[in-house]
């Protein structure tokens, strides 16, 4: 380049030209021997480390608050009581029933993911306005891989008419539907009410990955969660809990995200339906200024826990630079992540 | 009607515990103040929680010695200065827009997402006592936009909902705001003329019906057996100005004194409050 | 606060409201207010004190050719100042905090300083005034006016983007009933150009006359960054295809 050209100190550069900016600080280390460095001077696989602090609200039966770099969420587990008569079209299980399973959690949505981004947590994100694509999308991701990683059975959240001495009459209508109440005398075996956990989760601050912090708060929060002892009270017709009693909520395993952005050296806008050309590199946990210029990402959750790595979901957006060696490749990425957040979950 | 961009849960609605009190030994001991009537709790204020906003604070008012109680904690943002959007009219000076919301898990009780009455009104006080100390025309064509999210809210569990309590619950949450606002504000670079800091005091009644009442600094609604008014004062401490005086309760007009001797003491706490502010500044600036 | 510190020295650190001394001794300067005859400092920073200068300072220029008068300007107001000089109190945020400086050296050639980023402390926010000259992008273009998003004024990155126009009138000095914007600006452009006026409720007026301003950074057709040939013209280094714009002129470094 010949022509001259005008200088720019790096904050202008990377206001005015933000792609270029990011391009130039991928390509130009000095030697070429050394890594490819970010604009935020991580290395392209090198991840911000997560800080995981758990229990730190009083009214809520669980919480949690995850701070990954400069993103910061700040998860609430709270339950509350469903009463069976107020379930539409209710099956009713007994104490050995089986077979329904997670089809009860997800039939009856007893679990109630929702991200608040709203909260200036970023300039983009101001309140007084509904919920933005990205904080709608991000409450469905989590709850639909809440369910599908199968963290939390339903029997914790189940509450039994509890085997009152007496034996009394409970009569209890709407339940079953005269299904159970066969003799109404020793049906202590039924379940009255389940648990609802709202799992709401406020972003103090925001700087790219939002998916990947808020799972692990969701996780952080529900590994501390501790239900109140409940059991129903036939006299007052009523489910109540004990103040005293608590029950630490059973979680399976430990899923961890692990995201990745695609940046591509040809800028986005002009990239058309083509093949993509020139290179691109995988930036490995995204910050704020990264994920505007990516167009293309992948998530991907892992479950070591068990001694071997499970892949609980991939999901991946746009673009076509992530082929199947990329994938592949990239379980062993998540896989070191998921170490580091587990140490981090202790 | 459903809100089609959240996750609704259950169709059907669902009750918050109710607890057995009945079983339990009665938990609550009788209602003492854990500190001399003169004495604020103690708080912890930080300043650059959000990097990505302009200015931010975070406010934590210390635990009450009361188990079950939670001390109160807010997270305040400020983006700004920012150009006003295209439909606003001029505007010679910074337009101040205030936004409190509570977190769903900050209460007792689980909170909406959208704001409530309650919430608006606390906006709007916390609007008029920094109003009082921004120089508005330093900014001339921008906006401002502060940001509170009461990640708890000052309340105790151990009481039933039904005493009342909300309302001088929220007089503590002005309080706080007030005091996290200026500091965001602070940390934002947008030009104040003093540090405004929240305080609050009581008119309490502390045995029985007809006993004296006494007045003390930042109450705990649940250490005292009866409050008869409460107010929240905004003050500048180097202008010696208030900015926004928020009184509520029951008080004798005969009785003037009783009024001036509660706002003195809530520039009391406003002024230890203040101490604390400055010090955090001095911090971040050091 | 009533002690009247007339003789000690001003604080170093200032928070807002914090005693600076009296206006009798100092000129209020940016993040500083007057309250009775004392002043404070209305922003949280540090305390600069600048002893006025030799000969009143002017606005900073970009050196270039002195320009033929084309219009009556206001004589430069004789220094703001009182008779007796005095040295202005100011209180700025300290600039740079914990930065930290990725490896990336500036690339060979390149057209930029890589680095910076990170943990960057952001600096207070400034506001564009008359006379700043800012680079924004261009957001659309009319055939009167282009719209633009102000992203840079001065040497400080606005956190904000503040909207900007420039007027057809506004683009180049000569042959004003010539302009094309088609043919000075497209969007997506970076352009150099100084703040005329407050503008109306929503926008900042722009200008481009002088020489040295105008587009600095062009995008072709075909997405290639293009360089200047001459006054009017950028050329994709790849394509060779011309494009018109008011080119800004190089600035010696």
């Amino acid at each position: 380049m010949s022509a001259p050209t005008i200088k720019l100190p790096a904050p202008l550069f990377a206001r005015l030209s933000p792609h270029p900016f990011l391009l130039r600080n991928l390509t130009s280390a000095a030697d070429p021997s050394r890594p490819a460095t970010r604009t935020n001077g991580r290395g392209t696989q090198e991840t911000r480390p997560l800080h995981a602090k758990a229990s730190s609200l009083s009214h809520a039966h669980g919480s949690s608050l995850v701070r990954l770099g400069d993103t910061t969420v700040l998860c609430g587990v709270r339950g509350e009581v469903l009463p069976v008569e107020r379930v539409p079209l209710f099956r009713p299980v007994d104490r050995g029933g089986v077979g329904l399973g997670r089809g009860e959690l997800r039939d009856y949505d007893l679990l109630v993911p929702n991200i608040e981004l709203a909260t200036g947590s970023a300039p983009q994100f101001l309140p007084g306005v509904p919920p933005t694509a990205l904080a709608q999308t991000l409450s469905t991701r989590v709850y639909s891989l809440l369910h599908s990683t199968g963290m939390v059975g339903v029997e914790d959240l189940r509450v039994w008419s509890k085997p009152a001495g007496g034996g009394e009459d409970t009569e209890m209508e709407g339940a079953g539907e005269g299904q159970e109440e066969e003799e109404g005398v020793k049906e202590e075996d039924r379940v009255v009410a389940y648990w609802v956990l709202y799992i709401d989760l406020l972003f103090v601050s925001f700087d790219g990955n939002p998916f990947d912090a808020a799972w692990a708060a969701v996780v952080a929060a529900l590994r501390n969660t501790s239900l109140p002892v409940a059991r129903w009270d036939p006299e007052r017709e009523m489910v109540v809990c004990s103040r005293t009693e608590k029950r630490q909520l059973n979680v399976k395993g430990l899923p961890v995200a692990c995201t990745a952005a695609v940046f591509e050296e040809k800028e986005l806008g002009e990239v058309g339906t083509g093949v993509p050309e020139g290179r691109h590199w995988l930036l490995l946990d995204p910050d704020r200024l990264e994920e505007t210029l990516c167009r293309e990402a992948i998530t991907m959750v892992v479950d070591c826990s068990d001694g071997e790595t499970r892949i609980k979901s991939i999901e991946k957006q746009g673009g076509t630079a992530i082929g199947r060696e990329l994938v592949r490749g990239f379980a062993t990425i998540a896989e070191k992540r998921w170490k580091e957040v587990q140490g981090a979950m202790k | 009607m459903a809100d089609r961009r959240r996750i609704n849960g259950p169709a059907g609605a669902t009750i918050p515990p109710v607890f057995d009190d009945v079983s339990t030994p009665k938990l609550k001991s009788p209602k003492t103040r854990s500190r001399p009537p003169n004495t604020t709790r103690k708080m912890y204020l930080k300043t650059g929680v959000t990097p990505s906003a302009s200015g931010s604070a975070y406010l934590e008012i210390e635990t009450s010695a009361t188990p079950g109680v939670s001390g109160l904690k807010l997270s305040c943002s400020v983006h700004g200065p920012r150009s006003l959007p295209r439909s606003a009219p001029f505007s010679p000076h910074i337009v101040l827009s205030t936004h409190v919301k509570y977190a769903p898990f900050a209460t007792k009780q689980r909170r909406g997402y959208l704001r409530d009455p309650s919430e608006r009104d606390l906006g709007i006080h916390l609007e008029a006592a920094l109003r009082g100390a921004i120089i508005a025309d330093r900014w001339p064509k921008s906006g401002v936009d502060i940001i509170i999210s009461i990640v708890e809210g000052d309340q105790d569990r151990e009481t039933s909902l039904l005493q009342g309590d909300e309302v001088w619950d929220m007089m503590n949450a002005l309080g706080g705001c007030i005091t996290v606002a200026a500091a965001a504000l602070a940390d934002a670079g947008i030009d104040c003329v003093d540090t405004v800091a929240g305080g609050v005091a009581a008119l309490v009644q502390d045995a029985g019906e007809d006993s004296i009442p006494t007045v003390v600094v930042d109450p705990i609604p649940s250490e005292h057996e009866k409050i008869l008014a409460a107010c929240c004062i905004a003050y500048l401490p180097t202008r010696d100005e208030v900015t926004n005086l928020w009184f509520r309760g029951d008080l004798p007009t005969s009785d003037i004194d009783l009024y001036t001797s509660l706002v003195e003491k809530g520039i009391q706490a406003s002024k230890n409050a203040n101490r604390v502010l400055v010090g955090c500044l001095a911090e971040t600036i050091e | 606060m009533t002690t009247t510190t007339t003789t000690t020295a001003p604080p170093t650190l200032a928070v807002p409201g914090q005693l600076l001394g009296p206006a009798s001794r100092y000129q209020p300067g940016p993040g500083t207010h007057l309250h009775n005859a004392n002043l404070y400092a209305s922003l949280l920073g540090h305390v600069h004190i600048t002893q006025p200068a030799q000969q009143p300072q002017q606005r900073q220029r970009a050196p270039g050719p002195a320009k033929r008068l084309t219009k009556i300007t206001p004589a430069p107001a004789p220094a703001p100042t009182p008779p007796a000089e005095l040295p202005t109190i100011s209180v700025a945020v300290a600039e740079v905090r914990s930065s930290r400086v990725p490896a990336a050296g500036a690339g060979a050639g390149a057209a930029v300083a890589s680095g910076g980023g990170g943990g960057e402390r952001k600096k207070r926010e400034v506001l564009p005034e008359v006379g700043n000259v800012v680079l924004c992008r261009v957001v659309r273009i009319t055939p009167r006016q282009a719209v633009v998003a102000i992203l840079v004024c001065g040497d400080s990155v606005l956190e904000a983007e503040w909207q900007g126009l420039i007027r057809v009138q506004d683009v180049r000095a000569t042959e004003k009933d010539r302009v094309r914007i088609y043919e000075s600006f497209r969007p997506g452009d970076v352009v150099r150009a100084e703040v005329i006026s407050l503008g109306d409720q929503a926008n900042y007026y722009l200008s481009t006359t002088r020489n040295e301003l105008g587009v600095v950074l062009a995008v072709s057709e075909a997405g290639n960054t293009m360089q200047p040939v001459s006054w009017k013209e950028f050329r994709d280094p790849e394509t060779g295809a011309m494009e018109l714009r008011k080119v800004a002129q190089p600035q010696p470094q």
